[in-house]
């Protein structure tokens, strides 16, 4: 495949030569990368069917690097950067991309934090100077730490203490996970921990983390390669290679097993999730077993629904989720919402009876395989009608450490997966012995 | 197949300037509005029926029923042969029913052999539908389940309560899904009346967008229209009249926070201040962090996380609506600042310069607004659905451009009145 889509490609590593000095660059997949001296990554994706472009700055930091009683920390930062730097005051970043008809925002998650503006391309060079700024200039005010903290407070009281399900899941990773490794704490952070950052912490977590060679710079959208990686050495080549990033200790998750938890909440419906812990494609010791695990979360999500819910009628809802691109390990669950009146044992009874039967008869699974083959690749096509799906997944697919090749490699490795692999997977990976499970036990409102 | 598709989208760009919109009827009577994009291999279709809620008569949440069992059998095909057709050939069939549109939407590669058996199976599923008993019996149960579910979650027993109170006496004031014994009173002949009714090709407003040629969404729009019945276009429903005293109302919920929501009737698409409503509504609170809501309660304050202000422009008028949520200690701080600054945003014009700066993120934004094959769809159906000419997009600069700081302090003050408002609060005031 990628052959042809390098024939197909008008731009090529030559474009760029050596002439810009201190930028090294390659150019395949329709994907132009470079990289300063400083570190700092740059990918480019040509999308010209709207003059518009999507610039994205993706650091290399989330809640995977936090502990107590910093948990939440990474995502404190990320509302700081909204506070002003030594050249722009509190609220002028934002106001100036709005007054230039930008629309922005900023993400943080387990194992990342990023930045982002979409606009008319006229405002490439805008987006990229701005965005520059912040990396290294921020000026840390205690008065608006004070507020955002209470922002972020509100925040978590609406995302997660108002969200009985939403507590579910923080749940589950409290339990699955050791308190001291990552993916334990919610990415929002404890509340006792959000009450207690100081401007110090703050002001260390950035210092540490929010280098050029701690990030990277993603442009999707009807822009010049060339031109994005000209600006991106205009604004950034001045800061300096953070030596400290590659000494950063590494802080795995600790996976514990067999953990159950009742939770007793004010709610309406139950709510059931189980998890068992796997291999991320990153962390894999045999990467087609991610693939496997990935199809298998495809066709057990459509065949539970269509047994449990379409069929039997005993659960309104199931969701099966794997989460391929996780930088460490990660979890496969199951979970559900049982029909109206019924245990959850009957739900669960029936989960386990057709994971044994996924197990045992493989070769009733091909038609399934062979439509979800069909569905992904079309989702590729798909998922390119928004500039902004596309870079999160070259940004997010550098962040972890796969690199973007891996998004082009997606369709070719799940078409190699057959039924036999999902059986071996599922025999391997879906013990109910071992998983972890949190219950949403309601109580009246 | 995917080395072609691949090829396929990096050879072709197209920058475009303006949207080019072709619009005309199938012989049956249904409006189709088109428009074609290059770059990526694909095709959208949306149906919109004037079929959605607002149609529901006294039996509330036919119209959303009516809708979701549209895909579960034709008078030849099963759910499962539905669905694994549709999976097969890598499309994706889904249905929406809101206040004014119920929408069935396909979205398929445009490969000659994957369009042209997904068009047939999707206008086999629109228009030869068969209501079975068994399938009315298990949505009732879901959506049992649905009505549980918003029980559960302020935000939604808030707006539905605020529906209620701005839409009091009108066919948008109940919930969509119904409630428990309307849902239950609901039978098979109920549905199929109501899809003979709504479900015909002069209450269909077509939108098509993606790769192909006008000749092929000619051919296409046919091919929808033809299995449909040509019945009428449903009739107008009365519009929503302003409200006539004020209302205070307080539901308590056992949450950290309170959800506040504070609004009156609002306006549709044909109304004469729609612009300075549009661009007022961005600058006070339509355009996150950088309005002037967002500024007072969050910025200045530290009060909520999300606060904003919005105009839902449904057919017989939506609502202007104010909605913050925040530490059930504060929610009076949180409405008197709120309450302050939409007083305020009346009585007096707002800066020039934040005018300027609204104006500027409006129209130096306006490219994304059509930058992918989706908002395109959604555009399409806002303009024929509601009857918007098709230069509404093109146009819509130059009508923002003209709108000056007096025309949106008049505007609203011709809109809102500070005396009779709805102001509603769920949460635990303690």
């Amino acid at each position: 495949m990628k052959i042809l889509i390098l024939l197909a490609f008008f731009f090529s590593a030559n474009a760029f030569s050596n002439s810009n000095a201190g930028v090294s660059n390659k150019a395949h997949n329709g994907i132009t990368q470079a990289s300063l001296d400083n570190g700092l990554e740059i990918i480019v994706k040509v999308d010209d069917r709207a003059p518009v472009f999507i610039s994205q700055l993706w650091y290399k930091v989330g809640a995977s690097n936090e502990s107590r009683p910093n948990t939440g920390i990474s995502h404190m930062l990320e509302h700081m950067m909204f506070k002003g730097t030594n050249k722009y005051r509190v609220g002028e970043f934002s106001r100036i991309i709005a007054k230039n008809g930008g629309d922005e925002n900023a993400f943080t998650s387990k194992d990342y934090t990023a930045y982002y503006q979409k606009m008319h391309n006229s405002k490439l060079e805008l987006a990229i100077k701005m965005e520059a700024d912040r990396m290294r200039n921020l000026t840390f005010s205690g008065r608006e730490l004070e507020k955002e903290r209470q922002v972020v407070i509100e925040e978590r009281r609406m995302r997660v203490e108002d969200n009985p399900n939403a507590k579910v899941f923080e749940q589950l990773r409290l339990i699955s996970y050791g308190e001291s490794g990552a993916y334990h704490a919610p990415v929002i952070g404890f509340q006792a921990d959000i009450e207690s950052y100081q401007l110090k912490d703050l002001r260390d977590w950035y210092e540490t983390y929010y280098a050029p060679n701690n990030a990277t710079l993603v442009v999707v959208g009807n822009v010049d390669p060339a031109q994005v990686v000209a600006y991106a050495k205009q604004y950034f080549s001045a800061y300096a290679f953070n030596p400290k990033i590659s000494q950063l200790k590494d802080k795995p998750p600790i996976a514990l097993t067999q953990q159950h938890k009742q939770l007793k909440l004010k709610a309406k419906l139950p709510l059931v999730t189980m998890a068992f812990h796997v291999p991320s494609l990153n962390s894999a010791q045999d990467k087609s077993q991610a693939y496997q695990l990935e199809m298998l979360s495809y066709v057990l999500d459509n065949g539970l629904s269509k047994t449990l819910i379409r069929d039997r009628q005993i659960a309104s809802s199931i969701g099966v989720d794997y989460r391929l691109y996780d930088k460490y390990q990660t979890q496969f669950t199951i979970s559900f919402i049982p029909a109206q009146g019924l245990e959850n044992k009957t739900v669960i009874n029936a989960i386990k009876q057709q994971v044994t039967e996924l197990i045992n008869k493989p070769e009733l699974l091909t038609d399934e395989i062979r439509r979800t083959k069909a569905q992904l690749e079309a989702n590729f096509v798909f998922e390119q009608d928004q500039i902004s799906t596309q870079s999160y997944y070259l940004g997010m697919l550098e962040t972890v450490g796969l690199g973007v090749d891996k998004m082009f490699e997606y369709v070719d490795k799940m078409n190699e997966v057959v039924s036999k692999d999902l059986s071996k997977a599922a025999k391997l990976f879906l013990d109910f012995e071992q998983m972890n499970q949190v219950e949403l036990i309601p109580q009246a409102l | 197949m995917m080395k072609f598709l691949l090829l396929f989208i990096s050879l072709i760009s197209a920058v475009q300037a303006q949207l080019n919109i072709d619009q005309w009827q199938t012989p049956e009577g249904a409006k189709v509005l088109f428009t074609q994009t290059k770059g990526l291999p694909m095709l959208d279709v949306q149906l919109n029926f004037d079929a959605a809620s607002s149609r529901d008569g006294s039996q509330y949440g036919l119209a959303t029923l009516t809708n979701t069992l549209i895909g579960t059998a034709t008078d030849r095909l099963t759910e499962e042969q539905i669905i694994n057709g549709f999976e097969s050939l890598g499309s994706e069939f889904s249905t929406a029913s809101l206040k004014d549109m119920a929408i069935i939407s396909m979205r398929s590669l445009t490969k000659k052999d994957v369009l042209k058996r997904s068009l047939s199976l999707f206008s086999e599923v629109v228009s030869r539908v068969e209501f079975q008993q068994a399938y009315l019996t298990r949505e009732k149960k879901q959506i049992y389940q649905s009505l549980e579910s918003a029980k559960q979650n302020p935000g939604q027993v808030a707006s539905l309560k605020f529906d209620e109170l701005v839409f009091a006496g009108h066919a948008y004031a109940h919930a969509k899904i119904g409630n428990k014994e309307s849902i239950e009173a609901i039978r098979l002949q109920d549905l199929q009346a109501f899809y003979r009714q709504y479900y015909v090709a002069k209450n269909l407003t077509i939108a098509l967008v993606g790769d192909i040629s006008k000749a092929q969404a000619k051919q296409i729009a046919r091919q929808i229209s033809h299995g449909l019945n040509i019945g009428q276009k449903a009739k107008t429903n009365p519009v929503v009249t302003p409200l006539v005293q004020a209302q205070q109302v307080h539901i308590d919920f056992p949450s950290k926070q309170t959800h506040l929501l504070i609004g009156q009737t609002g306006i549709n698409r044909a109304h004469p201040d729609y612009y300075a409503l549009y661009l007022g509504n961005h600058i006070l609170g339509g355009s996150g962090l950088t309005s002037m809501l967002s500024d007072e309660i969050r910025e200045k304050n530290g009060l909520a996380y999300s606060v904003s202000s919005r105009l839902t422009k449904m057919k017989s008028n939506g609502y202007f609506l104010i909605k913050l949520q925040t530490k059930n200690s504060q929610t009076q701080q949180a409405k008197n600042i709120a309450l302050t600054t939409l007083k305020n945003f009346i009585n007096n014009p707002i800066d020039a310069q934040k005018l300027q700066d609204g104006k500027d993120n409006i129209i130096g934004g306006f490219a994304l607004e059509t930058a992918s094959n989706l908002n395109i769809l959604t555009y399409l159906s806002i303009i024929g659905f509601y009857d918007l000419p098709l230069t509404f997009l093109n146009d819509f600069i130059a009508k923002i451009e003209k709108i000056d700081t007096k025309d949106v302090q008049k505007a609203y003050k011709r809109l809102i009145n500070m005396d009779k408002l709805v102001v509603l609060s769920v949460g635990a005031i303690k």
